[in-house]
C-alpha cells in the first residue's frame, strides 16, 4: 500500500515537472520563437565554445590511429553523456565542411576505462564509398568537432547464461568492449572471430590476456584469407563444444545457450538462420553496412507514421511506394522545389533523382519526390499536420 | 519571341542543371559560417534593439536607434534566415533545428503555413494566372486577366494596408485560399491540411506573437510599458513595408511575365525553368543591401534554384544572365528604384478597367 503511495507521489512529482518544462519550452516558444533557450543562443555561444551545438553532447577527438582497413578513435565525451553498457553502440556526429554527418558505432573499449578515465573508443571499418570514415582518415590530425549521443541498443552479454559468439570483420567491437569489461566469467563463453588477414585482426593484444584471465572464455580466431571460412558445420562442432564444456560444470544449471552473432548484415541473416537449424533458441544479433539493391530491384521500405509502422517494397520514387502501401506522406509539387515531402531518414541510403547524388548511409533528411532507395531504408513521416513540430530531430 | 522549341527548352534544362550542380558542389563550410555570421548579427540586432528602447529615459534618439536595430534583427530573421532555412537552403548541414522541417521565424505566419503557399504554391506555379495567389495577393489587380471590380478603384490605398499588416496578410494567405472563415469553398483545392488545424496554426501562432511584442516585453520593462509597446509595433511596420516591398519588386515589376494555366500543364523541366526567369524581377544594389532582402534582390537566381543557399545567387547572376542572353530570354533587372517605380506604376495602372496597356504574356 505504502509502495502504492510512494509511486503515485513520483508520478504526481513527475506529471509536474513535465508541466513546467511544458511552460518553459511554451515560454521561449513565445519570446524567442525557438523551443530552446541555447539553441537560440548558441551563435552566441558558439564565438567562445566554436564546438559548442544546442542538444548534442561534444566530444574531443583525442586521437586518430589507423589499422590496415580500421580506424580507432579515442573519444572524451561531455558531462551529459551517461555511461554505457558494454555492447551497446551510439550514434557518432562529426562536423565536415558545415554539414554534421552522423553514423552508428559499437563502442570497442571496455567501461572501465570510461569510468577511470572518462574515454571511449570506437573502431570503424574505413568504407571505401561512404564519406564519414574516408574523411576522418583523409583529415587524422585535424581539429574536428564531434558529437555523440547517448549509448543505445541491447546487443549486450547476459553473464548468467554461457554463450556462443560469432563475429566477422568490424563485429567485433562490441564484443570487444563486453569481454574487457567482464571481470569475472561464471559461464563458458566461446567467440569465434573471422577476419580478413593478419593485419586486419582487431584488438590482437586482448585475446591472449584474455584467455589467460578467463580459463571458461574459448576464443578461435579464423583468418579468412589464408584459411578456410567459418561454415556451418564448424558453427556445430563449435557448439557442441560448448555443451560438452557446459555439461563438465556439472554444477551449473541446463539453461540453454544464446548465440550472438555480429557482422555485416548478410553474415548475420547467414547465422541466424544457422541457429535455427541447431536448435538454438535465443539469438541476439546486431548487424551494419547495407545490402545494395540492383539497378531497378525492390528494397524493404520501413515507414512509421502517426506510431504505426508500415514496411513495404519500394521500387522506383518513394514518394509513390509509400502512397501505393496506403500512407499518406506530406507532399506539395512532387518535382523536388516546395520540400513539402521532407522526412527524416534514420538509416539507408537514397539515390537523389534530381542531382543523382547518393547520400550517406546515417541519418538525415530525404525529399521523397524525387529519392529512389538505393539500400534497406528507415524512414520517419511527419503527421500531415500544421501544428509545430516538436523539437525532435534526426540528429539528436 | 520565346518561341523556344522543346528542345532548345531541353538544353536549357541541362545548363541550368549544370551550373546548379557546380555550385552545389561548392557549398560547405563556407556557407555554414555565413549563416551562423548573419544569426549572430540577427541575435545581437535585436537585443541592443531591446536594450536601447531603454534609453528613452535619456533620450528619444536612443529609442529612436532601437527600433530601428530592432527591425534590423526582424528583417534578418525573416529575410536572410527565415525565408532561406525554410526554403531548405541549409538541409544540407543536418543540423537540429536550422533546417525547413523545424525552423520558426519571428513573424505572425505559421512557418508550416508558409511553406505551403509559398514554396509550393508560388514556387510551383509562378505567376500562373489562377493558380499562384502570390500575383495579387487577391486583393490587387495587377494584370488584364483578373475581372475589373469596383473594388479595384481604391486598389492603391489596399495596396498601402496591405503592407502596413504584411505579416498579418501572409499569416492569413492561406486561410483565405481555403475558404476558412469567409466565401464558398473552391471545388479544385486540394489540402492536405484541415481548416481546423489551419486555424490552430494561425490563432497560436498569431497569438504567440501577439504577447510577445505587446505584452511580454512591454511588462517586462514595465515603467516604460507604452513606449516599448509602441517601439515594437514601429519595428513590426517598418520590416512589414520593407518584405512587402523587395517580394513586390520581385514579381509585379513593369516587365514580368504572366502565363495561362493551360499552357504549362505537364510542362517540361526547362519550361518551368524558363517561366522562371520571365516571371520574376532582379534589382541592384550593394552587398548589404542583398543581405537585407535575403538575397530576394536576385529574385531570378532564387526561383531557377530555390535550394542553394542565398548568398550564393550574386555569383550566379551573371552566369544566369549569360545563359538568358543565348536563348534570348529577356533578363529583367534594374535598380531598385526603377524597380519599385514600376511595381506603383503597374498597381495604379490596373486600378482602372480601360487604359491598361496589353502586359506582357507568354
Ligand atoms: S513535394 Fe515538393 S519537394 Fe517533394
Amino acid at each position: 500500500m505504502v509502495q502504492i503511495q510512494g509511486k503515485a507521489a513520483i508520478t504526481k512529482n513527475q506529471a509536474f515537472v513535465h508541466f513546467l518544462t511544458k511552460c518553459w519550452r511554451w515560454c521561449c516558444k513565445m519570446a524567442l520563437v525557438q523551443p530552446r533557450l541555447c539553441s537560440y543562443f548558441e551563435p552566441l555561444i558558439r564565438l567562445f565554445n566554436p564546438g559548442y551545438r544546442a542538444g548534442l553532447i561534444s566530444a574531443q577527438l583525442l586521437s586518430v590511429s589507423q589499422q590496415q582497413d580500421y580506424l580507432h578513435l579515442l573519444l572524451k565525451p561531455g558531462k551529459k553523456f551517461r555511461a554505457f553498457v558494454p555492447g551497446q553502440h551510439l550514434q557518432l556526429s562529426v562536423e565536415l565542411d558545415g554539414a554534421l554527418v552522423q553514423r552508428t558505432f559499437s563502442i570497442s573499449s571496455p567501461l572501465q576505462q570510461f569510468l577511470a578515465q572518462g574515454t571511449l573508443q570506437l573502431t570503424l571499418k574505413i568504407q571505401p564509398h561512404a564519406g564519414l570514415t574516408r574523411q576522418l582518415a583523409a583529415r587524422a590530425g585535424e581539429n574536428l568537432f564531434c558529437y555523440v549521443s547517448q549509448a543505445q541498443g541491447d546487443f549486450v552479454l547476459d553473464q548468467q547464461r554461457s554463450a556462443l559468439i560469432v563475429v566477422a570483420g568490424s563485429g567485433i567491437t562490441p564484443v570487444h568492449a563486453m569481454l574487457c569489461s567482464l571481470s569475472r566469467l561464471t559461464q563458458p563463453v566461446r567467440l569465434i572471430y573471422s577476419y580478413r588477414g593478419a593485419d586486419n585482426l582487431l584488438f590482437a593484444s586482448s585475446w591472449p590476456e584474455l584467455k589467460a584471465r578467463f580459463p571458461l572464455l574459448q576464443i578461435e580466431l579464423w583468418d579468412t584469407s589464408s584459411g578456410p571460412r567459418f561454415s556451418a558445420a564448424a558453427l556445430a562442432a563449435a557448439f557442441a563444444a560448448l555443451q560438452q564444456q557446459k555439461a563438465a560444470q556439472a554444477a551449473l544449471q541446463a539453461e540453454p545457450c544464446i548465440l550472438y552473432v555480429c557482422g555485416p548484415l548478410t553474415f548475420s541473416q547467414q547465422w541466424q538462420q544457422q541457429a535455427k537449424t541447431l536448435g538454438i533458441l535465443q539469438v541476439r544479433q546486431e548487424s551494419f553496412g547495407c545490402l545494395n539493391a540492383a539497378d531497378g530491384e525492390a528494397v524493404t521500405v520501413t515507414a512509421r507514421q502517426h506510431g504505426r509502422l508500415v514496411q513495404l517494397q519500394s521500387q522506383g520514387n518513394l514518394l509513390q511506394s509509400l502512397e501505393q502501401a496506403g500512407l499518406s506522406p506530406r507532399y506539395g509539387c512532387r518535382r523536388g522545389i516546395c520540400m513539402q515531402c521532407l522526412c527524416i531518414k534514420t538509416a539507408g541510403q537514397v539515390r537523389n533523382e534530381l542531382t543523382g547524388q547518393i547520400s550517406d548511409t546515417g541519418a538525415g533528411l530525404v525529399q521523397l519526390c524525387i529519392s529512389t532507395a538505393l539500400t534497406k531504408l528507415e524512414l520517419q513521416l511527419d503527421a500531415v499536420s500544421t501544428t509545430a513540430q516538436d523539437n525532435t530531430s534526426c540528429t539528436t | 519571341m520565346h518561341n523556344l522549341t522543346s528542345q532548345q527548352l531541353d538544353t536549357l534544362a541541362t545548363e541550368l542543371d549544370t551550373l546548379a550542380a557546380q555550385t552545389r558542389a561548392k557549398v560547405g563550410a563556407e556557407d555554414a559560417r555565413y549563416l551562423e555570421r548573419v544569426l549572430l548579427v540577427q541575435r545581437l540586432a535585436v537585443w541592443t534593439g531591446r536594450l536601447l528602447l531603454l534609453g528613452i529615459i535619456w533620450s528619444p534618439w536612443l529609442w529612436l536607434l532601437g527600433v530601428l536595430l530592432l527591425a534590423l534583427g526582424k528583417i534578418l530573421d525573416n529575410m536572410e534566415i527565415g525565408h532561406n532555412v525554410l526554403h531548405g537552403q541549409y538541409d544540407w548541414m543536418q543540423h537540429p533545428y536550422l533546417n525547413s522541417r523545424q525552423f520558426e521565424w519571428d513573424i505572425a505566419c505559421d512557418a508550416k503555413s508558409w511553406q505551403r503557399t509559398h514554396n509550393f504554391e508560388h514556387h510551383t506555379y509562378t505567376n500562373i494566372i489562377g493558380k499562384d495567389r502570390d500575383f495579387g495577393y487577391g486583393l490587387l489587380r495587377l494584370s488584364n486577366d483578373f475581372r475589373w471590380r469596383l473594388r479595384n478603384l481604391w486598389q492603391f490605398v489596399t495596396y498601402l494596408l496591405l503592407s502596413t499588416l504584411f505579416q498579418w496578410g501572409v499569416s492569413y494567405h492561406e486561410l483565405a485560399a481555403q475558404r476558412v472563415f469567409f466565401g464558398k469553398k473552391k471545388n479544385d483545392r486540394h489540402s492536405q491540411v484541415s481548416d481546423h488545424e489551419l486555424k490552430k496554426a494561425f490563432f497560436g501562432k498569431g497569438l504567440r506573437q501577439l504577447c510577445k511584442d505587446y505584452l511580454l516585453f512591454p511588462l517586462l520593462c514595465f515603467p516604460l510599458f507604452f513606449e516599448v509597446l509602441v517601439g515594437n509595433l514601429l519595428a513590426n511596420i517598418i520590416r512589414n513595408w520593407w518584405t512587402a516591398t523587395v517580394i513586390f519588386c520581385g514579381h509585379f515589376t513593369k516587365d514580368v511575365y504572366v502565363f495561362a494555366a493551360k499552357d504549362c500543364e505537364n510542362e517540361s523541366r526547362g519550361h518551368w525553368y524558363l517561366r522562371q526567369m520571365l516571371g520574376s524581377s532582379n534589382f541592384t544594389g550593394p552587398r548589404w543591401f542583398h543581405i537585407l532582402t535575403g538575397h530576394l534582390s536576385c529574385q531570378i537566381e532564387h526561383h531557377l534554384f530555390p535550394d542553394l543557399p542565398a548568398c550564393r545567387y550574386p555569383e550566379l547572376a551573371p552566369q544566369v544572365r549569360a545563359i538568358a542572353e543565348r536563348y534570348q530570354i529577356p533578363y529583367n533587372s534594374g535598380s531598385f528604384i526603377r524597380q519599385y517605380a514600376t511595381v506603383l506604376q503597374r498597381i495604379l495602372r490596373y486600378s482602372l478597367p480601360a487604359g491598361a496597356a496589353p502586359q506582357r504574356q507568354m
